[in-house]
């Protein structure tokens, strides 16, 4: 097994296309078995993807939008809100496949069928895969975990980012060999020849403060103890959001640090949480979160600092490689899922998160893309969609079989 | 320094490595406990049993059963845990062929496996997980299965410690081999024997299996030829329409053309069917109830058609009044019913007292039921049309899905598509379909999974009457000559004012200058833009601009785009001039 990435930050999408193959074919010396593609909303994707398409017909394409741009192990890569970022992966004993679907109102179904399609490129129907990489728009990640769960149980790993755009305007997409949508669900299925590792945190602690959601239905949360839910965010972070309550508005990047949670497990006495961005103060001072959030849920204030932030994707990383069946040097490479609220409070110290990455992954491959939403598996097993979160997917060595 | 958040994160590590510490502990212990039982049991016959045993907790299998592979590559069980497996014979398919190579694999879904599909019913509910490897030895190639009765049940974890557990039950197999229980003659012999008589089985599967996708494939095939055709016979439908309307024509020209479009129309309905049998058409899905399609079918004048046979036949109807719903697409299942009842009738047309019985009801199947296909666990609404008919033969059973493959006259019968779509539409919605026939008559039964979802009020509909158009404007988007002039000439006797470009770029040029009511789409302009993004490039000049979709193609995902954008109806070509005024009619009172 091979690993290598590419980037390109051309302004126009097919010549961007093209110099990023070309870098990777250098790197991997091989035609790629799978490519995991995330590129900026600001280019023509569709073209983008062709042009890709047109190099390597028949590799398996998964990926999507990430906000401004990407990162890899050479640094953060964006140039006038453009990005594209490729992670090849050569493993002729491994199997993939992709499939993607409109969403049309039922994301459930849109989900099975592109697992359905995704399970027939890679050849292995039925077959318990290494992990589901997933890309979906914002909103219906949750029914996209639970609708591949359904399918293929709770115990396979789920990664995966919700496409961004660079500006929340709706300009997200996500890809799926020749299909570009901005509103499917793309599904790949990995059957490496190695192990794969992975983790998925949030970083936050509990501020102190906590409440029932005691009324809330799908993204919206109106009350916390039968009192409006922004009224009591405000007091919580001791009016953080004053400006905004009165008449309601944004509060992106403002909530970045201040975001809400719920716990998900415990493991001997030490919960840990799934994150909610309160992204907008809406109609009777309720919080629109970028999560569901279910009635009767105890929400929890959680805090972070920038400097926390910084370090995080690193230790991710080592998370990610502490929980592997196989040794630190022997990680063959990885795909970070970085929340795009995160970056772009700390866009100007990227390049010591790309630092801490490398150092963490012993200098091997990584693409790492900006998401609204991230998926994937908390240390107890637990498959979630969250926000201000990092999730990791390390790829170890080829098994050597008896 | 660390800050508590680290900290908080430092524990949780931790904790999560203690935990895999004691997973690994186990399952040390587990291999230690084979190990041990493989150097104390001196006879051999016990040694899997012992094994099975040791291994049960650690892989958590329901049961376990070791193959065997013989020089035909066709594998048998030496060992199993299980009697109900005892008998089993296996013919390795691509998942098989990978796990003799060395590579495990864990099945979250048996019935998705080719090798597992080949297997008979009770096998495939007994086993609706699995996890597979190999076991190697010097002379022998063979396979440890273990298998669950749920789903999904073995994962990554379980595939680690089967891999190691691999060198166990490796020792085991060489144990047998050195004691040559195995290489015993007599039960070589026995064995061989034994894989004769499954091969029969085997066969039998394999026959469904190839029969299963044989009319997938005629039904891909056919769809693809549809698609292409259904343009062309625009002008064969629509053209006689619009000559039927002048008032000069003589009695002589009159009745040519009406042939021409008689002729025209039963092509068409030839092209639907093959339309309604092509794989993934039926995705629009809503819970319905199978008795309300039958009492609707029933009231209709394709059914009253149907049965105007001239001999005395009586239709009786035994519904279940407690039946649960199905989502299925409706359009699918009307078409199915109406073949049935089709085919029914053609069964009965000679006989002086013909009775056909069409009877629904609830079954749960909680075991696998053998019949034409083997029907899986679950449960159906079930619909039964039965005829007293002389009984379909054994060689027209077999084939009696297949596309064209009539019992029926010459010249009197459909398309020679009814029982394909039958056959098409129920393997499409996950049901089953079981035919038994006897000199006495047939009964066709078929089986679809119940859904729980709640019934969809029913959609309203404009009246017919006063469809006409009062001088709207109306922009035909069409890149076939033919196609414009039919519209046009249509939508100019509607009373609406027509206009017509070829391409979706001119389309855009058109409004930028011209105010237009409505757009009549087609949706594919090679080698221009589509109808999709003609539309999103107008409405970025007209934002309320409105339009209906016309196309040759059933229902895809660009005509569902384009309507999510705000397009109206979708109606498919040829289309007569009722659907488009209705169409035209409906979009133009819409509010947007």
């Amino acid at each position: 097994m091979k690993i290598a990435t590419a980037w390109s930050t051309n302004p126009n999408a097919e010549t961007a296309a093209t110099e990023a193959y070309r870098m990777l074919l250098d790197r991997l010396q091989s035609t790629p078995r799978l490519m995991l593609v995330h590129s900026s909303c600001a280019y023509d994707n569709e073209n983008l993807i062709r042009q890709l398409r047109s190099f390597a017909p028949d590799v398996p394409v998964h990926g999507g939008t990430s906000c401004l741009g990407v990162m890899t192990e050479e640094g953060y890569h964006t140039k006038d809100g453009k990005g594209l970022g490729i992670l090849g992966l050569y493993d002729p004993d491994g199997s993939f496949g992709v499939g993607i679907s409109d969403s049309d109102n039922d994301a459930e179904a849109a989900a099975k069928s592109a697992l359905d399609q995704a399970f027939a490129q890679a050849a292995r129907p039925g077959e318990v895969p290494n992990a589901i990489l997933v890309s979906s728009y914002p909103g219906p990640e949750d029914l996209v975990i639970r609708a591949i769960e359904k399918h293929v149980g709770s115990d396979v790993p789920i990664i995966g980012g919700t496409s961004a755009d660079n500006d929340m305007s709706g300009q997200w997409q996500q890809f799926a060999n020749d299909t570009v949508s901005r509103q499917a669900i793309s599904i790949a299925v990995i059957f490496t020849s190695g192990d794969v590792s992975y983790a998925f945190h949030s970083g936050y602690e509990p501020a102190g403060f906590q409440g029932r959601a005691t009324r809330a239905e799908g993204r919206v949360l109106y009350e916390i103890d039968n009192r409006p839910a922004a009224q009591v965010y405000n007091e919580w972070t001791a009016g953080l959001i004053r400006g905004v309550l009165p008449q309601g508005g944004s509060l992106v990047p403002t909530a970045a640090f201040s975001p809400l949670g719920n716990q998900v497990g415990q493991i001997s006495g030490i919960p840990y949480f799934r994150l909610s961005y309160p992204v907008e103060v809406v109609e009777n001072q309720a919080l629109e979160l970028f999560t569901e959030v279910r009635q009767g849920t105890e929400m929890f204030l959680m805090t972070g600092s920038r400097d926390s932030l910084v370090r995080r994707a690193g230790r991710v990383a080592e998370a990610a490689i502490g929980a592997a069946s196989f040794g630190e040097n022997e990680v063959q490479g990885a795909l970070v899922l970085f929340c795009a609220g995160c970056m772009l409070a700390i866009q100007d110290r990227m390049s010591e998160v790309a630092a801490n990455l490398r150092s963490s992954l012993g200098n091997v491959p990584f693409l790492n893309a900006f998401t609204l939403g991230e998926q994937g598996c908390f240390v107890g097993g637990e498959n979630r969609h969250g926000n201000l979160m990092i999730a990791t997917l390390v790829f170890g060595p080829m098994n050597v079989e008896k | 320094m660390s800050t508590s958040e680290e900290l908080r994160e430092a524990l949780l590590n931790l904790e999560e490595a203690r935990k895999r510490e004691e997973h690994q502990r186990q399952m040390a212990e587990a291999l230690l406990a084979g190990l041990h039982a493989l150097v104390l049991t001196t006879d051999s016959h016990e040694l899997f049993t012992k094994l099975f045993d040791i291994m049960r907790a650690p892989l958590d299998f329901e049961a376990a059963f070791v193959l065997l592979q013989g020089e035909n590559g066709i594998l048998a069980p030496v060992a199993s845990s299980d009697p109900l497996f005892t008998d089993t014979v296996w013919k390795p398919h691509t998942m098989f062929s990978r796990v003799i190579a060395g590579k495990p694999a864990a099945i979250f879904d048996t019935w998705l496996v080719d090798e597992w599909r080949l297997q008979p019913a009770a096998i495939q509910a007994a086993a609706r997980s699995a996890l597979h490897f190999a076991i190697h030895t010097k002379e022998q190639k063979a396979m440890f299965v273990c298998i669950h009765p749920e789903r999904a049940h073995f994962t990554k974890d379980h595939i680690n410690l089967a891999r190691r557990f691999s060198v166990l039950a490796t020792q085991a197999l060489q144990k047998l081999e050195s004691e040559a229980k195995i290489a015993n003659l007599k039960e070589r012999l026995e064995i061989e024997a034994e894989i004769a008589a499954l091969n029969k089985k085997l066969a039998d599967s394999e026959k469904k299996l190839a029969r299963s996708r044989r009319m997938e494939a005629i039904g891909l095939l056919a769809g693809g030829v549809a698609h292409d055709l259904n343009n062309i016979l625009s002008g064969i439908v629509s053209y006689p329409e619009l000559l039927l309307m002048q008032d000069d024509l003589s009695y002589e020209n009159r009745s040519a053309i009406q042939t021409i479009q008689d002729a025209g129309l039963r092509a068409a309905a030839i092209l639907d069917d093959l339309l309604t049998m092509t794989r993934g058409v039926a995705t629009v899905r809503e819970p319905v109830n199978l008795n309300e399609i039958v009492r609707e079918f029933l009231l209709s004048p394709e059914y009253q058609e149907l049965t105007r046979t001239g001999t005395a036949l009586s239709v009786t109807t035994n519904l279940d009044p407690e039946l649960i719903n199905i989502k299925v697409s409706v359009i699918h299942i009307k078409k199915v019913l109406m073949n049935l009842i089709s085919n029914a009738v053609d069964a009965v047309r000679q006989k002086p007292n013909g009775l056909i019985t069409i009877s629904t009801e609830n079954r749960y199947i909680d075991r696998p039921l053998k019949s034409y296909e083997d029907i899986r666990v679950g449960e159906y609404a079930t619909i039964h049309v039965s005829d007293n008919g002389e009984g379909i033969s054994s060689q027209d059973l077999e084939r009696i899905f297949e596309p064209f493959y009539s019992r029926k006259m010459l010249g009197r019968s459909g398309t020679g598509l009814g029982l394909t779509i039958v056959w098409n539409t129920v393997q499409d919605h996950h049901g089953y379909i079981d035919v038994t026939t006897s000199e006495h008559g047939s009964t066709f039964s078929l089986f679809f999974p119940i859904s729980r979802d709640p019934l969809i009020e029913k959609q309203q509909y404009i009246p017919i009457e006063g469809y006409r158009g009062s001088g709207q404007k109306v922009l035909v988007i069409d890149d076939q000559e033919d196609q414009r002039q039919i519209t046009c000439a249509m939508l100019n006797r509607l009373g609406y004012t027509a206009d017509a470009v070829s391409s979706g770029e001119d389309a855009v040029a058109y409004v930028k200058t011209n105010a237009v009511d409505i757009l009549v789409l087609d949706m594919i302009m090679e080698p221009g833009i589509s109808g999709r993004e003609t539309y999103e490039k107008i409405l970025g000049i007209c934002p309320d601009q409105k339009a209906i979709i016309a196309s040759g193609y059933s229902l895809t995902d660009d005509v569902k785009a384009t309507q999510k954008l705000g397009a109206g109806q979708y109606i498919k070509k040829p289309f007569t001039m009722i659907k488009l005024a209705m169409a035209l009619k409906y979009e133009l009172a819409r509010s947007k």
